[in-house]
């Protein structure tokens, strides 16, 4: 049963426990995002408590969520949740310590914003010649000719990290215009 | 040059959903052992995906990706528990729930005994209370039983007779029978016989003879049971006069030898009771037998006395606290009452009384019937 579970996707798991409140189903989706849940909250949390707490939180809460919610896009809901938990812990520590509550470090590297569905094709192609060249540059070189960011990163003379935060903006903005035009 | 077909077509693909990295396709990533093709998959989700981009993060850190195996471990191992094994879990769970269902049933189960056993027990405390409380009055039943004969007598006087030997107290006996004997004769009008100063025994002695000393309406006297007690009261004399003081105690403590005869005969000599026949068997057994009187029976041989004076109110007010006793007077003194009314031409009230002793079916039952059918 477990096996044949951990056979299905995400949207046939989630469609699973849509139906009826599925223990197993819910197991096998936690343990699916656990690794990412984890690297979450260690890459926002320095002590181990704090992770093991974040951690558990966020998986209570993903709990009650998938028996409760519809969820469209699971990734994405995980890391708000994940992130949220994270910084409640935060303020607590720092609440704790005798320190003024400060917003998140700006490591956040997500920028865009949701897809739920693509735009039409048309509006996309509208859209895309609207964008300034360089963005258009940006966005053929990793779509349409399928380069590495590594290898845009030293065309362009930054890290990899920095190209991934660019074409993501460029792509939030391409959305944005194209669901506008739409 | 590309045509807007291909770019729009190619553009749909960054929007395609991927699914999330797994913790080795980021191990693979990082490490640089993944084909073109998947690579550049993996970097287009995580365009899309902050939460894999993040671990991407974390993975590129060496100190934060040693520290995320183990605690993987852990929270595999959690989930696993929590999710994975919930047949088995519930199957525990559910176990547990019934001992804990049955522990409490148990518990309660203790509880109602405890106090069922503190409530029988009450009941058992407050039930021997109340057993030691009445137990002086029912004590002297048995000892009439066992003194009376198969057919019962009508006699009190000769049921006292012989049940007071058996009592296990003498000593404070003769005190009340020395008080009760000086009331006695004081009302008689008889004087006392006069004992020797420091002999109780002539004091307790004394008493009985005194007695039936009363005035008496005498008819035919009873002459073989005076033959019969005669001899021995003499023997009694005679040996209070020459035995010491010490040897008269212990005579005094036996019972005489002619008590058990006397209801044996009674029944078959006078099995009819009557007004006038009555007292004087009373008085005779009391002359020769009683030693030691208590003070129901002075009262019932005073309105014995009185109902052989024919003074029948005196008797019936001596004879209404003896029948309101559950003692072994009770019976008798009701027989009496009831003669007594009858005496009166009080026959209603006689009868009543009579009535109530066959339904009480004691040892007067028969006497009493025989009177009610008279009536």
């Amino acid at each position: 049963m477990a096996q044949s579970l951990r056979n299905l996707s995400d949207k046939e798991l989630l469609l699973r426990i849509e139906r009826a409140p599925d223990h197993e189903a819910i197991g096998i989706l936690l343990e699916r995002y656990s690794h990412l849940i984890a690297a979450v909250s260690l890459f926002y949390l320095k002590d181990r408590d704090n992770v093991n707490k974040a951690i558990e939180k966020t998986l209570h809460q993903l709990n009650i969520d998938l028996q409760n919610r519809k969820i469209t896009q699971l990734n994405r809901r995980v890391y708000h949740i994940a992130t949220r938990q994270c910084m409640q812990i935060l303020q607590e520590s720092r609440n704790l310590e005798g320190k003024t509550p400060q917003p998140a470090t700006g490591k956040n590297l997500f920028i865009g914003g949701r897809t739920d569905a693509a735009p039409p094709a048309a509006q996309l192609t509208a859209a895309f010649r609207r964008l300034a060249p360089e963005d258009q540059e940006y966005l053929q070189d990793f779509y349409l000719n399928r380069q590495p960011l590594a290898a845009l990163a030293r065309k362009n003379g930054t890290t990899a990290r920095q190209v991934l935060i660019k074409i993501r903006r460029i792509r939030q903005q391409l959305f944005e215009q194209a669901d506008s035009a739409s | 040059m590309q045509t807007a077909s291909t770019i729009a077509e190619q553009l749909l693909n960054a929007f395609t959903p991927v699914h999330c990295l797994s913790q080795q396709q980021l191990l693979q990533y990082v490490g640089q052992k993944m084909p073109a093709v998947e690579q550049h998959m993996v970097e287009q989700h995580l365009v899309d995906c902050p939460l894999c981009s993040t671990a991407l993060e974390v993975m590129l850190q060496p100190e934060k990706q040693a520290a995320l195996s183990p605690l993987l471990q852990e929270v595999h191992a959690k989930i696993r528990f929590r999710y994975q094994t919930a047949p088995e879990q519930k199957k525990r769970h559910q176990a547990i729930q019934q001992k804990a269902r049955l522990i409490k049933k148990e518990q309660k189960t203790e509880v109602f005994l405890k106090y069922g056993w503190i409530i029988v027990f009450a009941l058992i405390g407050t039930g021997f209370a109340f057993w030691i409380a009445s137990r002086p009055a029912v004590a002297t039943r048995p000892a009439v039983s066992e003194a009376l004969p198969a057919g019962g007598t009508a006699d009190p006087a000769t049921e006292a007779a012989t049940t007071l030997p058996e009592q296990p107290d003498p000593a404070p006996k003769t005190n009340l029978v020395a008080t009760a004997a000086r009331r006695n004769t004081e009302s008689a009008g008889n004087k006392p016989t006069k004992a020797p100063a420091g002999d109780t025994s002539h004091v307790v002695r004394t008493p009985p003879a005194a007695l039936p000393a009363a005035p008496v309406k005498k008819p035919a006297p009873d002459s073989s049971r005076q033959k019969a007690v005669a001899p021995a009261v003499k023997r009694e004399e005679e040996q209070r006069q020459t035995a010491p003081p010490g040897k008269q105690d212990d005579s005094l403590q036996r019972p005489p030898a002619t008590t058990p005869q006397h209801p044996r005969e009674k029944p078959a000599s006078n099995p009819k009771p009557s007004l006038v026949n009555q007292p004087e068997i009373a008085g005779s057994s009391e002359k020769s037998i009683a030693p030691s009187p208590s003070l129901d029976e002075m009262a019932y041989t005073r309105a014995k006395k009185l109902m052989g004076q024919g003074d029948w109110k005196a008797a019936v007010d001596q004879l209404e606290p003896l029948s309101r006793n559950s003692g072994r007077f009770h019976e008798t003194a009701n027989y009496q009452m009831a003669v007594c009314y009858k005496a009166m031409g009080r026959k209603g009230k006689a009868r009543r009384i009579l009535k109530n002793i066959v339904k009480e079916n004691g040892n007067m039952k028969e006497q009493a019937s025989q009177l009610l059918s008279a009536l």
